[in-house]
């Protein structure tokens, strides 16, 4: 096992990585709730390079140092600490969980965060060598105790990359799959179709339905524009599939990929008010699900193509936008162009790299990759190179020669095909989006050990998930709105720009680059900019 | 009374008992709980899970033979006194319960942890006044049954209370208990022990999770309903990764207990009362 001792110094809290086993040696200081309150006008100790152990030890009985001194819960100095560490406080010692304030400052001010095991009191007295009441004498074992510790034993639970032991061992919330299941059963589907009208008397059903209801078709009939201010369509989108690409299962058929669009239409009512209906068809045929959307085509006011393998799914896309009067969308393309470009947007503006000149390494050249690829492009970032499983494109180079010396690095491909030597690579402030879901290419935490600087993902349980929800609610929210007949590529940068300007300079940081796709202003601010750059065109 | 043969109990022997009692709570780990930590860790395969219970084990053994407290949090004072039929305390009964733990506390070398004041916290120095639940139970004669169970707040902080609906049922319970355990992840020293109170009154579910973590590690439910439901949380809540302090593992709780009470046609209290890895408690019968 490791051996450390204090006072900390740069070069060892680096060496020292998350999940580390060490025995401290030297001097330390206890400090708990009250004595940190106290600290905050006063610290009674030169506090540079020094460690505070977060204890109330017992009484020493006769012959002993001291009595039984193990960790207490940390949680509660996370409102202390930052200022601490800011002064030059090096290590923490306690249990559980920091909160994001306390790692940012571990990494900022290249900290460490250990663990003593709970509980493990007595053990831990016979560790200690010396010790001698220092300040705060009042506060009895709350009192800033110096202890002189050997081979005291701990374990590295943040170390200064930010990397969290608890994140990556605790809490694998095994039990969706089950409970969803479960749920499914009670909810026999999440949509259902509500009526506008009060239906109560004999003149409403005849206003509502016959003989009144002639009246409005008929003037759809002579103008056909009309249909998106006498029906629902103005506010109706379909979801169509095939059921060939859902989530990691494959071509599932149509009737299985329903539970997916049922959950994206919830998606589209929840965040952008918009009434949209699954299609699932029955065929994987080109010309069959054109000619299917086409016919169909002018019941809604969008359609949103969905879970389409590629290569179909361009030439479907390019076929409807032609065929179709009402804008074509195929969300796992240009969704996921749109969330990507907003993230890489604020996060090279977080590490100061110019768009045009950072280099980009895009794994997986499918529906996602590429779409990513034109729209980064589009907007101005021209230094990119694309990767599948054999390697770089063009030159067939290893993803490894690929992503040295690169500044970001965006996985739209397989499971833990990144290593950590594979980030070490690449370019100071390194940017990693690692999307595989959900598994992604690399572990955040095997990313930050790399080095990477800003990792981002597709998962809801790390910082700076990825999500398309980010963008369609509101993206269709706003095509509808003022009637858009297309989706251009300026409205789709103008979306990106709506969500990268939702977190504020103020705001952001290398676990904050993007907003949570729980925040509904997101979809508001994506509708507003959409609709404004639409009228404009 | 005439003809019954009352039995005098004097407050000083009430006093020696809980004495006794809080030195031997904080001192020496239950044989149920050790033996639990000893099956956990040959079940373990992370190395860290198994060195940290290999700790545990180290620290209880280091803890009883050169009587230090198992843990520097020796917690506030809870008292269960059961009185049977036929016995006359002679003295203040609490105001003894309350001396027994001063001088235990004392003896022991333990720590002083309780505020005279929830908002003011001028520190008592001698960590009462206890908490104390009497119960009179006529199925006892002649006796007083006394339990310390000294409670730490790295645990206690992480418990809560909720009054579900009727119809949230089973899974009502199964995601309140499990939300509780999960969000305390490494807070309260796993692998913890996790005392459930269903039914009664909010304060009566409440007082039910508390008791529930006096049952002997490794006993089953009486009754075959609720041992099921007991088993099928424990997977669960081992199944969330937290592992031996936290630092992930198989091991998350060693053992949930579930107390129940008849409750009221309109709700549903549900109490989560968490124990640490050492859940103390000892009991001596006057």
């Amino acid at each position: 096992m490791r051996k450390i001792t204090t006072p900390f110094t740069d070069e060892t809290i680096k060496s020292l990585k998350t999940g580390d086993s060490v025995l401290l040696s030297g001097t330390i200081y206890t400090g708990r709730d009250s004595a940190h309150k106290r600290m905050m006008s006063e610290i009674p100790f030169e506090v540079e390079g020094q460690a505070i152990y977060y204890s109330g030890p017992c009484p020493a009985p006769p012959g002993r140092v001291i009595g039984s001194v193990g960790p207490t819960t940390s949680s509660r100095m996370d409102a202390y600490s930052p200022q601490l560490i800011e002064r030059g406080l090096k290590v923490m010692i306690g249990k559980g969980e920091r909160d994001r304030k306390v790692i940012d400052a571990i990494r900022t001010h290249t900290g460490l965060y250990l663990a003593a095991i709970g509980g493990a009191a007595a053990l831990m007295s016979l560790c200690v060598e010396k010790s001698e009441v220092i300040a705060f004498d009042d506060l009895g074992t709350e009192a800033v105790h110096k202890l002189t510790v050997r081979d005291m034993p701990l374990v590295v639970a943040v170390d200064c990359k930010g990397n969290n032991l608890y994140k990556r061992n605790g809490v694998k919330m095994s039990c969706y799959a089950e409970k969803s299941l479960k749920k499914h059963y009670e909810w026999q589907g999440k949509i259902e179709v509500v009526s506008r009208v009060e239906l109560n008397t004999q003149e409403e059903l005849s206003v509502a339905y016959t003989p009144g209801v002639a009246e409005p078709c008929v003037a759809i009939q002579k103008d056909v524009n009309l249909s998106y201010e006498l029906t629902r369509r103005g506010n109706t989108v379909a979801i169509v599939t095939d059921g060939s690409a859902v989530l990691g299962l494959g071509n599932i058929g149509a009737e299985a990929a329903m539970p997916v669009m049922e959950g994206k239409a919830v998606l589209f009512k929840e965040f952008g008010g918009v009434d949209a209906i699954p299609i699932c068809i029955r065929s994987g045929d080109i010309d069959e699900i054109v000619n299917t959307v086409r016919l169909i085509a002018g019941s809604f006011g969008g359609i949103n193509l969905e879970d389409i393998s590629a290569p179909r799914c361009f030439e479907i896309e390019r076929r409807l936008k032609e065929c179709c009067d009402i804008p074509i969308f195929h969300d796992d393309q240009h969704g996921t162009a749109i969330v990507v470009l907003a993230a890489l947007r604020n996060a090279l503006k977080l590490v100061g790299k110019k768009a045009a000149e950072a280099k980009i390494v895009i794994n997986g050249a499918g529906a996602a990759g590429t779409a990513v690829s034109l729209l980064l492009k589009e907007s101005g970032m021209n230094n990119i190179a694309m990767c599948d499983k054999n390697g770089e494109i063009n030159t067939g180079a290893s993803l490894f020669a690929t992503m040295k010396g690169a500044d970001v690095f965006i996985g739209l491909s397989a499971p833990d095909c990144v290593t950590r030597e594979m980030v070490a690579g690449m370019n100071k402030g390194s940017i990693v989006f690692a999307m595989a879901n959900p598994v992604p290419e690399i572990m955040p935490d095997e990313a930050k050990a790399g080095g990477a600087f800003i990792v981002g993902t597709g998962r809801s349980d790390f910082p700076n998930q990825i999500n398309n929800v980010l963008a369609f609610p509101g993206l269709f929210r706003g095509v509808l709105d003022v009637r858009a007949r297309d989706i251009t590529t300026e409205m789709k940068i103008a979306a990106a720009e709506a969500i990268a300007g939702m977190v504020s300079d103020d705001e952001l940081c290398p676990d904050y680059i993007i907003p949570s796709p729980l925040n509904r202003l997101a979809a508001k601010a994506v509708a507003k900019a959409v609709a404004e750059k639409a009228a404009s065109q | 009374m005439s003809g019954m043969n009352i039995r005098i109990i004097e407050a000083e022997q009430i006093t020696n008992a809980v004495a006794e009692l809080c030195v031997k709570a904080n001192t020496c780990l239950g044989d149920d709980i050790q033996a639990a930590l000893i099956k956990a860790r040959k079940r373990e395969t992370l190395p860290l899970a198994q060195t940290t219970l290999d700790t545990l084990l180290k620290n209880a053994e280091v803890a009883a033979s050169e009587k230090l407290p198992i843990c520097q949090d020796t917690g506030m004072a809870v008292v269960f006194v059961t009185i049977g039929e036929n016995v006359h305390i002679s003295g203040d009964i609490s105001g003894a319960i309350n001396e027994g733990v001063r001088r235990g506390y004392k003896d022991g070398y333990c720590r002083n942890s309780v505020v005279s004041d929830p908002l003011r916290r001028i520190n008592t120095g001698d960590n009462t006044p206890s908490v104390i639940h009497y119960e009179f139970d006529g199925n006892k004669s002649g006796t007083v049954e006394i339990t310390v169970a000294p409670k730490g707040f790295g645990s206690e902080n992480m418990g809560g209370t909720a009054m579900l609906k009727p119809s949230d049922g089973a899974d009502g319970i199964e995601d309140y208990v499990i939300g509780v355990v999960k969000s305390a992840g490494a807070n309260p020293c796993p692998p913890v022990i996790v005392g459930v109170g269903i039914g009664g009154t909010a304060e009566k579910a409440a007082l039910l999770s508390k008791k529930a973590l006096l049952r002997k590690v490794g006993s089953s439910h009486p009754d075959s309903f609720w041992a099921e439901t007991e088993a099928r949380l424990l997977a669960k809540i081992n199944g969330l990764g937290i592992g031996p302090a936290g630092f992930g593992g198989k091991t998350t709780a060693l053992a949930l207990h579930i107390m129940t009470y008849p409750t009221h046609i309109a709700g549903l209290p549900v109490a989560v009362n968490i124990g640490c890895h050492a859940t103390r408690h000892q009991t001596t019968i006057i």
